[in-house]
C-alpha cells in the first residue's frame, strides 16, 4: 500500500478538465447513475489508503479520487517518511486552496524549497507540522509567514536550524496563530519569543521544550501579551526564576516546568493566587519547593488532575496531605524520587475524595521509605489503573499480590520477576505474508 | 500481568541504556547469577564501572527485544526501501545494544549496526568501546571481531582520519586481545584478529615503526607461550612473530637481542658446539665459533656450491637460523618442565620445519610431493627452464644430509627423543616418526 500512496502522490496533476472526456463515454453503471458530484461526495469519506486504492480503479475515479477537496487532511507519518521533495510539490500543486492541514512529521529529506512551494500553492492552510524536518531552515517559515496568514498552528519540534528569525516572520505574517511548538530549537532566544507574543495575542499553547535560552524576559512578554494562553511548556529552561512564572495568567490550564530547578516556593504561591484553574502542573526536578508551597498551591487550585513532583526531594507526607484535602479531581500523581514520602502521606491520600474515584495513575518508583502498608491502604482507590514501584525494596511480592486481589486490573510496575514464563517472548508475530508487506 | 511484564522489560532496557551512555568508562559487562529475585530491586548492576544484568531477567529481556527486532526492524527481503530514520534509530540501537550484550552471535544485528555507522547514526568510537564491552563477556565471539576489523577499516579509510591517532588505536587493540586472550585459553579470534592488525598496519602505515613493533610482539609471545602451553592459538602468533622477525634491519636486531636479554649468536653457537658429530675434519671450539663472521659459519655448517650466481645474503640466514635455534631452545626448556603437552610438540614441528626449508632454500632445492627436486632460481634461470623438475642425484641429497647443521640438528632431535622417552612421553615417538616419514629422513636418522 506505501507503494501505491507513493506513486500517486509522485504523479503529476492531470487537468480537472479530462472529467468531461472520462465520463461521456464511461460504460461502468455506477458512473452513469451517480452524478460526480455525488460520487465526488462519496469519496471524501474515505480515508488516505481508500482514496489511492480508487485511484487506481479508472482514469475517472483516478481523477475523482485525487480531487483536492477530498486531500484536505493529510498526514503521511505512517505511510511514507522518506519523501523527497517532489511528493510534497505534488500535494500542494493537486490540493492547493483545499488543504487545511498537513503532517510531515519525521519527513526528514523535506528541504526549504518544497515548503516554499507550499506556501506558495496552499494559502489556506491552517495547521502545518513538521516535527523533525530537521533541513528545515528560517527561509521555510519566512515562505510560510508571507503567504499563509491563516495558519493557526505550526509545530517545529526539532528542527535545530530554525532561529528567532521565524518566529519574527511568523508574529509578522500570521496573526491567528494559537498554537506554537518549537521544542529543542536551541537558537531561539528572548527576542523572537517576545516578538511571537507581540505579534499573536491569541496564542493558546506555547511549547519550547529544551530551549535553554528562553529566559525570564521571554515568559514575561507571553504573560503580558498573550491572555489566552492556556499551555505553557519550557521544560528545561533552567534559567527560569519565580519572577516570570508568577506574571503568568488566569486562563493557564497546563503548566510543565520540571528542570526548571531555579523555582521556589514563590512561585507555587502565585501560581495559586493567580492561576486558580490549573489542571496539569509538571515540577520535575525542581528541588527547592518544600511543603509550605504545595499548601498554597492545594488550597486554591482545586482543578488539578495531573501532578508530575519526580525529584522535588524536600516534600514530605504533609504536601500529600494537602493535596489530598486541596485537590478532588487529582488523577495521575507522579513522586518518583521523593524519598521522605512514608506510608502515612500514601494513607492520607486514599482516605482523601479524589482517591477514591479519580486517582488512576500513582507514581512511587524509588521512594524507599514506602512499605507494604502503602500498598494496604491504597486498596480504597478503585479507580486505580497503574502503580509504579520500581525499587521501592521494602515492597513484597506479596503485597503486591494482595492489591491484584482487590483491584483486578490494576497494573503494578515493579522489578519482581513475571510469574507466568512467557509464551512467545514480546507477543506473537503478525500473521501476514512476508512477501506482501505490511497492510 | 503481560503487560506488567513488557514494562517491566521496557524499563530494565531503559536502565541499561542509561548506564550505557557512559560507555567510554564501562570495561566489563556480565550477567550476574541471581535466579529468583526476592526484593523489588533493580537487576542492572553499576558498579565500579562495570555493568551487570542479574539472570532472572534475561529471558524475559532478551525474548523481547528480540522479537521486536526481528518484527519490526528486521529487513524485507524485497523492498530494501525502508531506510532508518532518526526518528526509529534511537530505539533501534536501544534494542541492539541489549540484545547483542546478551547474544553477539547474530551476524544480523551486526549488520543492522554496520548500517547505521554507515548512516552516520552511530559513533565510531563509541562501536569501539561497544564491542569491547561485549567481549569482556563472551571473548571468543568472532563477530564482534569482525565488526571491529570493519570499524578500524573503515576508520582507516576515512578521509579525516589523523594519522598521529594510529598508536592509540592500536594500542587498545591491543589491550582488547590481551584481554580476550586472557579470559579465554585457546581463544583463535583473538590471536587471528592480532594477525590481521599486525598485516594491516603494514598496508596502513607509513610512519610506523614496525620493527619495534615485531620485536615487542615477539617478546610478548614467547611470555606468554611460555604460561600457557598448551595453547595452541598463541603459538602460532609467535610462529607469525618468528617469521616477522626474518627481515627485521640491524637496529631492530640489536633491540631485539636487548628485549629478550640474550646474545642469540652464543645460544646458536652453545648448540652447535655440543653436537658437532665427532668425525668431522674441523673441531672449532665454542670461543672459536663466536669468532666467525657470518659467512664463514654459513659455509662451515652447510657449504654449497650452488649452480645458480644470486648472492646469498649470510646476515640474513645467520639471523633466521640463530633465532629459529633460540626457539628451539625454549621449547627444550618448555618440554622438558611441562611433560605431556602436544602443542610443544606441534610447535617444534614448525621450527624445524623452518629450519630445513631454509637449508633446502640454501642448497637450491625444495620439496614436492615429498621428493626432493631442484629449484629453479626466480632470478637467474636462465637455461634451467629446459629441465622440468628435475629429481636430484644422490650425491645432491647426501651433500644435504652431511652438513654439518643437518648433523647437529638430528643428533640434537635424537637426544630430546630419547631423554622424552625416558620420562614416558609419547608424543616422543610421534616426533620421531613425524621427522623419518614426513620429513623424510628415514634414511638417516
Amino acid at each position: 500500500m506505501i507503494y501505491c500512496v507513493r506513486n500517486i502522490l509522485f504523479k503529476g496533476v492531470n487537468s480537472i478538465f479530462q472529467i468531461a472526456r472520462f465520463s461521456s463515454d464511461d460504460e461502468n453503471h455506477i458512473n452513469k447513475k451517480l452524478p460526480k458530484e455525488l460520487l465526488l461526495r462519496i469519496l471524501s469519506y474515505l480515508d488516505v489508503v481508500s482514496l489511492c486504492r480508487c485511484a487506481q480503479v479508472s482514469k475517472l475515479w483516478n481523477i475523482l479520487a485525487l480531487d483536492g477537496s477530498n486531500w484536505q487532511r493529510i498526514d503521511l507519518f505512517d505511510f511514507q517518511r522518506d519523501v523527497e521533495g517532489p511528493v510534497i510539490e505534488n500535494i500542494s500543486h493537486r490540493c492547493g486552496g483545499f488543504l487545511r492541514q498537513l503532517s510531515l512529521r519525521g519527513c526528514e529529506s523535506i528541504a526549504d524549497g518544497s515548503i516554499k512551494t507550499l506556501a506558495q500553492s496552499c494559502p489556506n492552510i491552517e495547521d502545518l507540522n513538521l516535527n523533525k524536518c530537521k533541513k528545515i531552515t528560517d527561509l521555510s517559515v519566512q515562505a510560510l509567514g508571507r503567504k499563509c496568514s491563516k495558519l493557526q498552528k505550526i509545530n517545529l519540534d526539532s528542527c535545530p536550524s530554525v532561529t528567532d528569525i521565524s518566529l519574527k516572520a511568523l508574529s509578522d505574517g500570521c496573526p491567528l496563530l494559537t498554537h506554537v511548538n518549537v521544542s529543542w530549537c536551541q537558537s531561539i532566544t528572548e527576542n523572537g519569543v517576545e516578538a511571537l507574543a507581540r505579534g499573536c495575542p491569541k496564542l493558546k499553547s506555547f511549547i519550547c521544550r529544551g530551549c535553554k535560552n528562553v529566559n525570564d524576559k521571554a515568559v514575561s512578554c507571553l504573560a503580558t501579551f498573550c491572555p489566552d494562553l492556556e499551555v505553557l511548556n519550557v521544560q528545561g529552561c533552567d534559567s527560569l526564576t519565580d519572577e516570570s512564572i508568577s506574571q503568568l495568567g488566569g486562563a493557564l490550564r497546563r503548566l510543565c516546568v520540571s528542570g526548571c530547578t531555579r523555582l521556589t516556593d514563590a512561585a507555587l504561591g502565585a501560581l495559586a493566587a493567580r492561576c486558580p484553574d490549573l489542571v496539569t502542573l509538571e515540577l520535575a526536578q525542581c528541588a527547592h519547593l518544600t511543603d509550605a508551597g504545595f499548601q498554597a498551591l492545594a488550597r486554591s487550585c482545586r482543578m488539578l488532575e495531573r501532578m508530575d513532583l519526580e525529584e522535588c526531594v524536600l516534600i514530605t507526607d504533609a504536601t500529600l496531605v494537602h493535596l489530598a484535602m486541596g485537590c478532588p479531581r487529582l488523577e495521575k500523581l507522579t513522586l518518583s524520587h521523593c524519598e521522605l514520602i512514608t506510608d502515612y502521606g500514601i494513607k492520607q491520600l486514599s482516605l482523601s475524595p479524589c482517591a477514591a474515584e479519580h486517582l488512576t495513575v500513582l507514581g512511587l518508583d524509588n521512594c524507599p521509605l514506602v512499605t507494604d502498608g502503602a500498598l494496604e491502604h491504597l486498596v480504597s482507590c478503585h479507580n486505580l489503573q497503574l502503580i509504579e514501584l520500581y525499587d521501592c525494596q521494602m515492597v513484597t511480592r506479596n503485597a503486591i499480590r494482595k492489591l491484584r486481589n482487590h483491584l483486578p486490573n490494576i497494573r503494578v510496575h515493579a522489578y519482581f520477576a513475571p510469574v507466568t514464563p512467557p509464551v512467545t517472548g514480546g507477543g506473537a508475530r503478525p500473521r501476514y505474508c512476508r512477501c506482501c508487506n505490511i497492510i | 500481568m503481560e503487560e506488567d511484564k513488557f514494562a517491566l522489560v521496557e524499563k530494565i532496557i531503559k536502565d541499561v541504556h542509561k548506564v550505557l551512555s557512559k560507555i567510554a568508562e564501562l570495561y566489563a559487562f556480565d550477567v550476574v547469577p541471581v535466579d529468583i529475585n526476592f526484593q523489588n530491586k533493580s537487576p542492572v548492576l553499576h558498579l565500579e564501572n562495570c555493568l551487570g544484568l542479574e539472570s532472572w531477567c534475561i529471558k524475559h529481556v532478551y525474548m523481547y527485544c528480540y522479537s521486536e527486532l526481528m518484527d519490526k526492524y528486521s529487513i524485507k527481503s524485497k523492498r530494501k526501501t525502508r531506510k532508518i530514520s532518526t526518528i526509529d534509530s534511537d530505539r533501534l540501537i536501544m534494542l541492539l545494544n541489549v540484545t547483542l550484550l546478551l547474544n553477539p552471535e547474530i551476524n544480523s544485528l551486526w549488520n543492522r549496526r554496520r548500517e547505521l555507522v554507515l548512516g552516520l547514526l552511530l559513533d565510531k568510537t563509541v562501536e569501539l568501546h561497544f564491542t569491547r564491552l561485549v567481549l569482556s563477556r563472551k571473548p571468543k565471539c568472532n563477530e564482534a571481531f569482525a565488526y571491529r576489523r570493519w570499524l578500524l577499516e573503515s576508520i582507516f579509510e576515512g578521509e579525516g582520519y589523523i594519522r598521529n591517532g594510529i598508536e592509540h588505536l592500536m594500542n587498545e587493540e591491543f589491550v582488547v586481545c590481551d584481554l580476550a586472550s586472557d579470559k579465554s585459553p585457546n581463544n583463535y579470534h583473538s590471536w587471528n584478529h592480532r594477525i590481521w592488525l599486525l598485516n594491516k598496519l603494514r598496508i596502513v602505515s607509513t610512519n610506523y615503526d614496525l620493527n619495534a613493533l615485531y620485536v615487542k610482539e615477539y617478546h610478548a609471545s614467547e611470555k606468554w607461550i611460555s604460561k600457557h602451553v598448551s595453547d595452541f592459538s598463541c603459538f602460532h602468533y609467535n610462529q607469525f612473530c618468528i617469521k616477522n622477525l626474518y627481515n627485521i634491519c640491524n637496529d631492530s636486531w640489536k633491540s631485539l637481542e636487548k628485549t629478550l636479554n640474550i646474545d642469540l649468536r652464543k645460544t646458536l653457537v652453545r648448540v652447535l658446539a655440543s653436537n658437532f658429530p665427532k668425525d668431522v675434519t674441523i673441531q672449532a671450539s665454542e670461543a672459536d665459533l663466536v669468532g666467525y663472521s657470518d659467512e664463514n659459519l654459513i659455509n662451515l655448517l652447510a657449504y654449497s656450491n650452488k649452480v645458480c650466481n644470486c648472492n646469498v645474503d649470510y646476515v640474513q640466514m645467520c639471523r633466521r637460523i640463530e633465532i629459529l635455534f633460540h626457539a628451539l631452545i625454549l621449547n627444550n626448556e618448555l618440554i622438558k618442565f611441562y611433560k605431556y603437552h602436544e602443542t610443544l610438540w606441534y610447535h617444534r614441528r614448525f621450527i624445524l620445519h623452518e629450519i630445513i626449508t631454509i637449508m633446502y632454500d640454501h642448497f637450491g632445492l625444495k620439496r614436492d610431493n615429498g621428493v626432493l627436486i631442484k629449484k629453479n632460481c626466480k632470478i637467474c634461470n636462465v637455461d634451467e627452464i629446459r629441465q622440468k623438475q628435475p629429481k636430484i642425484g644422490r650425491y645432491d641429497s647426501n651433500r644435504i644430509f652431511s652438513s654439518v647443521l643437518f648433523n647437529v640438528i638430528i643428533s640434537h632431535e635424537r637426544n630430546i627423543i630419547e631423554e622424552s622417552r625416558k620420562d614416558g612421553d609419547h608424543y616422543a615417538d610421534r616426533h620421531e616418526k613425524y621427522l623419518k616419514f614426513v620429513k623424510g629422513f628415514n634414511n638417516v636418522m
